[in-house]
C-alpha cells in the first residue's frame, strides 16, 4: 500500500490560503445533486397558489429514499426601504421552512402565522430548517418586464448578477425550536451530511425563484410573454449574502472542519497520485478554460478581488501554456502541483486542487460521508501533564508567533449585539463591550496556558492534567481544545483573529468552498456576496441522465435577439 | 401545556451557555453548563426546577473546588456553594487521577450534572483512574431525596435508583467507583433514559416559560447593547 502525502497543516491551515479555496466536487451543494440525482428523489409542488404579483405561498414534496419531506415556501410584498440582508431585517420577500411529512392545513395555519416573523416566531421539531430570501434588486423586475413582452433578458446582464434571489440567513441544528443534527443524524439518512439540510432549502429555493418568476410572466395581462429559456434557468443560481456569522462558527467547531479538510486533502493526495494520461490532460485543458472563463465572467468591484482575479486569469494561461509545452514530460501530477507551488498565487495553486478533484471522481466520491464528525471537546484528566506541553509544542507552535505584548496584534474583539445576536466586530479602547467578547483568541489562549504550565511543572514535575486545572481552572477550555485537536490531523486555522487587520471574509470564504459556492464578491472585510448552485441540474432534468459537470458554470452562450420558448 | 415551550436540545445548550457568561464565567465553564443541561434534559435527569436552582446556586466569587482531604480511600473536595453544573468537572479530575475509591464534593447542589462529566471521560481510555470498574454517582433530587445513577466502565448508563440507606447529606456529591450491591430501588432504567433522548429528538424538550424568558433575559446581557456605532461594525448592507 503506497503511503499518501497529505499537504501538511502548517500549508494547508493557514489562514491566507483557506481565504482563497475553491469549491470542488466533495463541495455540499455538488455532493446533495449528485445524491439527488442518483437516489432519484422526487421533488414536486404539492401546492402553488400565488396571486398575479407572485404572492401567496406554495409547498413542495420531497421524497427520498428514506424520508418524506415538505418545504413551506409564504412569498409577501416587501417594500424596496424594507429589503436589507442584515441579520437584523425584519421582513423579507420569501420565508420557509423545510419539514418533515406532509403539511395540512391545521400545520399551513401554524407555519403562516410563525414562518415569515423568522427569529420572533416559533417552529417545532418537525421543521429540519428556517431559513429566508429577498429578491435581486438588481435584476428581478428587469428579467420579469423582458419575459412579459416576449424577450429573452440581456446575458450579459443576467451574468452579472446570476441569480433572482438571495438569501440572507438560512437556519438549522436545533435554532428557534426546529430538531438537533442528531435526529436528522438518526431519522434522515439522505440528508445526514453537514448542511445537507440547509443546501437542499437553498437549492429548492432557487427552483421556487424561477418558477415563481414564470408564474407572474404568464398572466393575462401579458399575450407574448415567454418563459426563461432553460439554459438560463440553469444558468440562474440562488444569491448569497455571508457575513460575520459563520467566522465564529469556523473557530467553534474547529473538528468538523479539520474534518473537511482531512476528506478534501486526502482525495486530493490520492489524486495527485493517479498516472497521468493524454486523455485526462485533455480533459484538465478543458477544465481551465472552463476555470478562466468562470472567473472572467465574475463580477465584482472589490479591488483586492479584482486584482485576485486578475492573478488567477494569469496563472491559469500560465499553467495551460505550460502544460501545451511539457505534455510529453509530465509523468506525474505531483510534478504538476510542485510546479504549481513554485511558480503560481496561492488561488492558482487551490484552484488545481479543485481541477484535479474533477478529474478523479473515485477519490471523491466515498469521503463524502466522512464529512461528519462526532463533536465533543475532552481530555484525560488523568494523563500527564507533560503530555500537554508535547501537545503544545507538537501542535501549536503557530501560536507563539504571534505577540500580544504589540497592541495591533491584541486590538480586535469580537462580540453578539443584542440586536439579534448579530455577530459584529469592536476595537479595543474604542468600542464598548470587550467584557463581552466571544472567545476566538486561540493563539493567545494557548500562548497563556503554556506560560502557566511550564511554571507549574517546574514545582510539580510528576503532576497530571487534573492537578493543573485545579490550580489554574480558567485554562480548562483551551486545555480541552488543545487535547482534543491535537488528534486531529489537520487541527486548528492558523490565525489571530485578534489582530487589528484580521480579514473576516477569509474565514467566510473557507467555510462557504466547502458549501460550494462561487462568484465571490467581497462587499467589505466583513461581509460577502456569492452565488449557489449556479448550473446546477434543474429539479426537471435531475432525472435525465445525470452529468456532475456544474462546477464552475460560464454564461451560455445565447445571443441576444428575441427568441421564443414556451 | 400553557406553561411550557418546546424547544431543541440545541437551544437549551446554547441558553444555558450564554446565561452562564452573563454572569462572568469562563468560555469553559459556559460551554460546560449548556452541554450539561441539555444532556441532563433530554435524559429527564433535569427538568426546568433544577435548571433554575442551578442558575441561583451559581457563584461568580468561586473559581475551583477546594481539595480538603485526600486519602487511599477518599478524595474530599469543599465546592464553596457552587452549583455541580460548573466547575465539578476539576473535583472529579483530580480524584479519578488519584485512584481513590471514592470523591466526595460538599457544599455543593444539583449533583446530577456531574454525570455527563463521567460519561464523556468514561467513554474512552484513560492513563489512570476507574480500571473498568462501574462509577455511580450519588446526588440529591429536587424533591430532596436521594438518588444514584450507575454508569458502566464506559460511561453508559446502568440504570437511576434511590438508594435504601442515606449516603450523603443534603449538599453533597459522591462518586463511587465498583460498587458491587448498590442496595438501591430502581427508578428508571438505561432504556428508559436512552428514550427519554430518543423521544427528545422527536418531539423536542419542553421547557417552563419562566425559565425561557429568564434564560433569555439572561442571554441578552451577554452581549453588547446595540448602537449605532455597534451597528456599523456588523456585517451586510442595510
Amino acid at each position: 500500500m503506497i503511503s499518501l502525502m497529505l499537504r501538511p497543516p502548517s500549508q494547508v491551515m493557514k489562514l491566507e490560503r483557506l481565504g482563497v479555496s475553491f469549491a470542488s466536487r466533495l463541495s455540499f451543494m455538488r455532493t446533495l445533486v449528485r445524491h439527488m440525482a442518483q437516489d432519484k428523489w422526487s421533488i414536486t409542488y404539492s401546492c402553488f397558489k400565488l396571486d398575479k404579483n407572485g404572492y401567496g405561498h406554495a409547498v413542495f414534496d420531497i421524497q427520498t429514499p428514506h424520508s418524506h419531506l415538505s418545504m413551506v415556501i409564504f412569498s409577501q410584498c416587501l417594500d424596496n426601504s424594507e429589503r436589507s440582508d442584515r441579520v437584523i431585517a425584519d421582513k423579507w420577500d420569501l420565508t420557509m421552512t423545510l419539514l418533515e411529512g406532509l403539511v395540512d392545513e391545521v400545520n399551513l395555519a401554524r407555519l403562516a402565522a410563525n414562518v415569515p416573523l423568522q427569529e420572533k416566531g416559533r417552529i417545532d421539531a418537525r421543521s429540519l430548517s428556517l431559513a429566508r430570501a429577498n429578491r435581486s434588486t438588481r435584476i428581478f423586475n428587469t428579467v420579469l418586464n423582458d419575459l412579459r413582452v416576449g424577450k429573452q433578458p440581456d446575458k450579459t446582464k443576467l451574468a452579472q448578477v446570476g441569480y433572482l434571489y438571495r438569501t440572507t440567513a438560512v437556519y438549522g441544528s436545533g435554532k428557534f425550536g426546529s430538531c438537533d443534527w442528531d435526529k436528522i443524524l438518526k431519522r434522515h439518512p439522505d440528508l445526514a451530511r453537514p448542511f445537507a439540510s440547509e443546501m437542499l432549502v437553498c437549492y429548492l429555493i432557487r427552483q421556487f425563484s424561477l418558477d415563481q418568476l414564470d408564474h407572474m410572466v404568464h398572466q393575462d395581462d401579458y399575450p407574448h410573454a415567454v418563459s426563461l429559456a432553460p439554459e438560463l434557468q440553469r444558468y440562474l443560481g440562488i444569491g448569497n449574502s455571508t457575513g460575520l456569522g459563520m467566522a465564529p462558527w469556523l473557530i467553534n467547531h474547529p473538528m468538523v472542519f479539520s474534518q473537511w479538510v482531512l476528506q478534501r486533502e486526502t482525495a486530493y493526495a490520492e489524486a495527485i497520485q493517479q498516472s497521468v494520461t493524454d486523455g485526462k490532460l485533455t480533459e484538465l485543458q478543458t477544465m481551465i478554460d472552463k476555470a478562466c472563463q468562470h472567473v472572467h465572467e465574475i463580477n465584482t468591484v472589490n479591488e483586492s478581488q479584482q486584482q485576485n482575479n486578475a492573478t488567477l486569469l494569469s496563472d491559469l494561461a500560465a499553467l495551460r501554456d505550460w502544460i501545451n509545452d511539457n505534455k510529453m514530460q509530465i509523468k506525474s501530477w505531483q510534478k504538476l502541483h510542485d510546479w504549481a507551488e513554485q511558480h503560481y498565487s496561492l488561488q492558482g495553486q487551490e484552484l488545481l486542487v479543485s481541477l484535479l478533484l474533477e478529474l478523479y471522481p473515485q477519490c471523491i466520491d466515498g469521503k463524502e460521508d466522512h464529512m461528519k464528525v462526532v463533536e465533543v471537546m475532552q481530555y484525560d484528566p488523568t494523563a500527564c501533564a507533560k503530555k500537554l506541553v508535547d501537545a503544545i509544542e507538537d501542535n501549536y507552535d503557530w501560536a507563539f508567533v504571534y505577540n500580544f505584548d504589540i497592541p495591533k496584534q491584541n486590538q480586535t474583539f469580537w462580540y453578539y449585539s443584542q440586536a439579534k445576536m448579530e455577530p459584529r466586530l469592536g476595537e479595543i479602547g474604542i468600542d464598548e463591550g470587550v467584557e463581552r467578547q466571544m472567545f476566538l483568541g486561540i493563539a493567545k489562549a494557548v500562548q497563556e496556558c503554556h506560560t502557566d504550565l511550564l511554571a507549574y511543572l517546574d514545582q510539580q514535575p510528576e503532576t497530571c492534567i487534573a492537578d493543573f486545572l485545579l490550580a489554574w481552572p480558567k485554562h480548562t477550555g483551551i486545555v480541552q481544545r488543545i487535547i482534543t485537536m491535537s488528534q486531529t490531523t489537520y487541527g486548528e486555522i492558523r490565525a489571530n483573529l485578534l489582530d487589528a487587520k484580521v480579514l473576516p471574509i477569509y474565514l467566510l470564504r473557507a467555510k462557504l468552498a466547502y458549501f460550494g459556492v462561487s462568484k465571490f464578491d467581497p462587499k467589505s472585510r466583513l461581509w460577502v456576496r456569492n452565488t449557489m448552485f449556479q448550473g446546477a441540474p434543474l429539479i426537471s432534468e435531475l432525472s435525465e441522465e445525470f452529468m456532475d459537470d456544474w462546477c464552475f458554470p460560464i454564461s451560455p452562450q445565447q445571443d441576444n435577439q428575441q427568441a421564443e420558448h414556451g | 401545556m400553557a406553561n411550557l415551550m418546546q424547544m431543541s436540545a440545541n437551544e437549551m445548550k446554547f441558553l444555558v451557555k450564554h446565561s452562564v457568561k452573563s454572569l462572568g464565567f469562563s468560555l469553559s465553564d459556559q460551554i460546560n453548563a449548556g452541554s450539561r443541561a441539555a444532556t441532563c434534559y433530554q435524559h429527564d435527569l433535569a427538568d426546568s426546577q433544577l435548571i433554575a436552582a442551578a442558575l441561583d446556586h451559581l457563584c461568580i466569587d468561586v473559581q475551583a473546588p477546594v481539595l480538603v482531604r485526600q486519602d487511599v480511600y477518599e478524595c474530599c473536595f469543599d465546592a464553596n456553594g457552587q452549583s455541580a453544573l460548573i466547575q465539578i468537572e476539576l473535583a472529579l479530575g483530580v480524584g479519578l487521577a488519584s485512584n481513590a475509591k471514592q470523591i466526595r464534593v460538599t457544599n455543593t447542589s444539583e449533583g446530577i450534572f456531574a454525570a455527563p462529566v463521567l460519561m464523556e471521560w468514561l467513554s474512552q481510555p484513560m492513563s489512570k483512574g476507574h480500571a473498568n470498574q462501574s462509577v455511580t454517582v450519588y446526588f440529591i433530587h429536587t424533591n430532596g431525596t436521594q438518588r444514584c445513577l450507575q454508569l458502566d466502565a464506559n460511561g453508559q448508563f446502568l440504570g437511576l435508583y434511590q438508594p435504601c440507606q442515606q449516603i450523603i447529606a443534603n449538599n453533597e456529591i459522591l462518586v463511587r467507583v465498583g460498587v458491587k450491591n448498590l442496595d438501591s430501588l430502581l427508578i428508571a432504567s438505561a432504556s428508559d433514559l436512552l428514550g427519554w433522548r430518543v423521544r427528545s429528538l422527536d418531539e423536542g424538550i419542553l421547557v417552563d416559560l419562566d425559565l425561557v424568558t429568564r434564560l433569555r433575559m439572561m442571554m441578552q446581557n451577554s452581549c453588547v447593547p446595540e448602537s449605532d456605532i455597534s451597528r456599523s461594525g456588523g456585517a451586510g448592507p442595510d
